[in-house]
């Protein structure tokens, strides 16, 4: 076996897999499953503490998922079946709050649905009320803000889906007199299946490991909320033990959810979030046409809300117990801006984050596409798995696997590189489903007829591919960005002090109930976002019309 | 320029023999055809004559020298492929330019070169433009500029024409068959359209499941196919089953076949048990009922099923004691009209009939 520029790369690659994929992950396994915990674990399972998280994060999530797809598949059929007025623009808009954590969306409904929140002050005033209503505060608080921060999970993949059906097959089917909701149920839904269920498992994966949602709004009696405080106050050991089991079984569940799923669920597909092209629309008239477009707008106006209001939020000065703030400033954001570490943090982890992500997604992904050798398909599934694996998983096997007494690893874990590190790990999904697309589409003989020529490999690939691949690498990279930008729930583990990143001080404001401090943040992470994620989309564009 | 050997070489893909012991000789200056069905194994021979593949067992000489175990790049080979590869980020003139390039021809001669092989190739007037700016059969002699420009030792084409319409194929085929005349370059040819191999070879290797069936001049493979499989592959033929029934002579023998018995000039062979009897249809004779052959032995008679009207030739099947016989008559406007169920008589020349054995 001759040494070349793509064997070099493939151990490179599959060292980094081993270091920053497997051995974490099996750290954490491994020291559940170990001899000495193995009976613990038997007896936590059996825990009233456990069985009773377990029950509630079940309830919260299959009522998430449930409510969320009740507004998501018709949302997305809606949409893709009829003339809608600004079609694209409600696509994009759809497409923004799914780069933002959710738990953003919760302190915005702190202040227009809490107690002396917007809405229970109005009506209060209008004297409809005498006290104010509990709306969130609860597990169905928790559901209600889950469901509209991840609607649009459903509705992006089912559209995805929609996009790709044959409209013949549905025209087939009339022809052989099928009414439209028979048609609807045995030609339109199984040809949806495959995004609608990745949806289905996104929603619900998310909405059952999320801890930063319930802890906003105060609800610990959930797995995820418990495990993190056990691990991240560690108290003492056994704490830190029984959330580490904790957070070990909602692998297991969703491990075990995955493998369920998974036989609808393409792994080379769902990470590319293009924007789709409207189809053939039907033209909608009179009351329809109204009644259609107002059920998108307020699922919109629902979906963005929360990202809208933030912005009212971070302009507030003082509230009295108003409806709206009595006094607007841009103080907040002199605040945050006074201490720039977080933002220089999250500008440097994610610059070498997305650097890192960049060169494996360019080289890897080239190696894997274009060779034969059966590291590949190691390296492939584990950089796709990436994508499932919950950040509280991978928070917490991080925070172990690079903790100070292990040699050489807790080197690295005690130096900040180890954020980007995982960071890129957590993201790389993203830079490496683009890089895939991207080298699919170029034909082996443009290669090919470089060899013949006399050009060496690692030649032909920057002067022949890279000039025709570099768009939707690049606009991998900048989704990978965005995604490292907004990361919480990985972060919020392994950070040590002077490491805070823009999203860790977020949540550590909205703990310490500075929550226009906060919204400040999210306004500057969600603008950011935004800019990046239309720089991304033309560049994908301009790449495609090539 | 060189000549170029291939010797027993073998390719597996997993489970799948693509090539089972294949050995060709090409000599300087010719141009060989591989031709086949699809799946027959020409490109696979193709590419590891390039380098893109190295066989799993045999070796591959350009002259004296094994070249099996090196890399595409280290081969100096011109490749033209099926969908041209033309670089879309580059104009025609990198295109070109490329392999020149990595060769360090100084600037002077570059430019002298690529300009050369454009005015051979008539597309000066494209240097400036990019590919996608181009038509097939532009883009397709573009390619085979950018092959040609880096003298390469052997000139190698897979299904070079096969993304082209019908008329222009006809003018790039010439073309390419004229440039490599008067380059002298030796050149392999690997196309699945049998007159497209006709025309353009010197010679042709009939390839079939992984093997070279037949190695010819066009006439050779044409008139003398060695197998049934060369002799259906390549243009139509009527095969009937036949057993010898008695020798006549030196040269010829007579066999009881399913339409009846055909004598058949033989050439001195000797055959035991069953054969194969093949003749083309444009060599069978056709008579009417009212106008019969005089000729009385390898008479057959028949009846009119399908006819075919293809404007400068009529094709009819006859049925031959429920055996169908194709027959080709050219110049059909002088012939008058035929119908299915006319009764008719066939006439098939003994020098006509080619006995195969495999």
């Amino acid at each position: 076996m001759r040494i070349s520029f793509t064997s070099i790369t493939r151990v490179l690659i599959f060292l980094y897999v081993i270091l920053f994929i497997f051995y974490p992950l099996a750290y954490l396994i491994i020291y559940v499953v170990s001899p000495q915990s193995i009976g613990e674990v038997f007896s936590f399972l059996k825990s009233d503490l456990f069985l009773s998280s377990l029950r509630n994060s079940i309830y919260v999530s299959i009522l998430t998922t449930f409510f969320a797809t009740l507004i998501g598949l018709p949302y997305a059929y809606i949409l893709h079946r009829y003339k809608i007025f600004g079609k694209n623009f409600v696509l994009s808009a759809t497409f923004m709050p799914t780069m933002v954590p959710p738990f953003v969306g919760a302190l915005s409904i702190i202040f227009l649905l809490g107690r002396f929140g917007t809405i229970n002050l109005l009506l209060l005033d209008w004297k409809l009320i005498d006290r104010p209503i509990n709306f969130i505060y609860g597990m169905h608080g928790v559901i209600f803000v889950q469901t509209i921060t991840l609607f649009p999970w459903i509705a992006i993949n089912v559209y995805n889906s929609l996009l790709k059906l044959d409209r013949s097959l549905e025209e087939a089917a009339e022809s052989l007199g099928a009414n439209p909701l028979r048609r609807f149920l045995t030609v339109t839904l199984p040809g949806i299946t495959p995004g609608l269920m990745t949806g289905l498992f996104m929603v619900f994966s998310f909405a059952f490991t999320d801890y930063a949602t319930p802890i906003v709004l105060g609800q610990y009696e959930l797995l995820a909320p418990q495990a993190f405080v056990n691990i991240q106050q560690a108290i003492d050991e056994s704490r830190v033990r029984v959330g580490t089991y904790m957070v070990f079984f909602m692998l297991i569940i969703i491990v075990a959810l995955f493998l369920v799923t998974k036989r609808y669920i393409s792994l080379k597909e769902y990470a590319s979030l293009r924007l789709p092209r409207p189809v053939e629309e039907i033209q909608l008239r009179g009351a329809k046409k109204i009644a259609l477009n107002f059920l998108i707008y307020f699922a919109l106006f629902i979906g963005l809300l929360p990202h809208l209001f933030v912005f009212i939020i971070s302009l507030s000065r003082a509230w009295s117990f108003t409806p709206l703030p009595t006094k607007i400033s841009l103080d907040n954001f002199a605040t945050i801006l006074h201490e720039p570490t977080p933002f220089i943090n999250t500008a440097l982890y994610a610059t070498i984050g997305t650097l890192i992500c960049f060169l494996i997604g360019t080289f890897g992904a080239y190696v894997v596409t274009r060779t034969k050798h059966p590291l590949n398909d190691i390296i492939d599934s584990a950089l796709s798995m990436m994508f499932v694996v919950p950040g509280i998983v991978v928070g917490t096997s991080f925070l172990f696997a690079f903790k100070k007494d292990i040699p050489i690893m807790g080197l690295l874990g005690s130096t900040w590189l180890i954020m980007p590190l995982m960071l890129a790990t957590r993201r790389i999904t993203y830079t490496i489903r683009y890089s895939y697309a991207t080298y699919v589409t170029i034909r082996r003989s443009q290669e090919e007829a470089a060899y013949v020529l006399g050009e060496k490999p690692l030649r032909t690939l920057l002067k022949i591919v890279m000039p025709n691949a570099i768009y939707g690498i690049l606009a991998g990279t900048i989704f990978s960005f965005i995604e490292i930008v907004n990361e919480l729930t990985a972060s919020l583990f392994l950070y040590k002090p002077g490491w805070e990143t823009v999203t860790i001080q977020m949540f550590v404001k909205i703990t310490a109930g500075e929550f226009p401090i906060s919204a400040a943040y999210a306004v500057i992470l969600f603008l950011t976002s935004i800019i990046l994620a239309i720089i991304a989309m033309s560049i994908a564009n301009k790449g495609t019309k090539k | 320029m060189v000549s170029v050997r291939v010797e027993d070489v073998w390719m597996v893909f997993g489970k799948v023999n693509a090539l089972r012991g294949v050995s060709l000789q090409v000599e300087e200056g010719e141009l060989v055809t591989l031709l086949g069905p699809s799946g027959c194994g020409k490109t696979t021979l193709l590419r590891i004559i390039s380098g893109l593949y190295r066989p799993t067992k045999g070796r591959v000489y350009f002259d004296s020298e094994d070249v099996t175990d090196k890399n595409p790049w280290e081969r100096n080979v011109g490749l033209v492929f099926q969908d041209y590869a033309l670089w879309p980020h580059m104009t025609v003139y990198d295109n070109i330019a490329y392999g020149l390039k990595i060769r360090n021809v100084p600037k002077d001669e570059m430019n002298e070169r690529i300009h050369r092989i454009a005015s051979v190739l008539r597309i000066e007037e494209l240097l400036d433009r990019y590919p996608h700016q181009l038509s097939g059969g532009q883009q397709q002699r573009v390619a085979l500029a950018r092959a040609v420009v880096i003298n390469p030792s052997v000139l190698l084409l897979d299904e070079p024409l096969s993304n082209l319409d019908a008329k222009i194929r006809i003018n790039v085929r010439t073309e390419i068959r004229k440039l490599q005349k008067e380059l002298k370059i030796t050149s392999i040819y690997v196309t699945h359209d049998q007159e497209e191999a006709l025309v353009i070879s010197d010679k042709i290797a009939v390839m079939n499941q992984g093997i070279i069936e037949q190695i010819g001049s066009p006439l050779e493979i044409y008139n003398l196919p060695a197998t049934l499989f060369v002799a259906d592959f390549v243009g139509q033929i009527n095969i009937v089953k036949g057993k010898t029934n008695k020798k006549l002579g030196e040269n010829e023998v007579i066999f009881d076949t399913d339409v009846g018995p055909l004598k058949v000039h033989t050439g001195g062979e000797e055959y035991s048990g069953e054969v194969y009897l093949a003749f083309r249809p444009e060599n069978v004779e056709l008579y009417r009922q009212n106008n019969p052959p005089v000729n009385e032995e390898n008479v057959l008679e028949g009846t009119i099923d399908t006819t075919q009207y293809l404007g400068n030739l009529l094709r009819l099947d006859v049925l031959v004691s429920e055996k169908k016989i194709r027959v080709e008559l050219h110049n059909p406007a002088k012939r008058g009209i035929y119908s299915p169920g006319e009764k008719v008589y066939l006439y098939i020349p003994p020098t006509m009939i080619h006995v195969l054995t495999k």
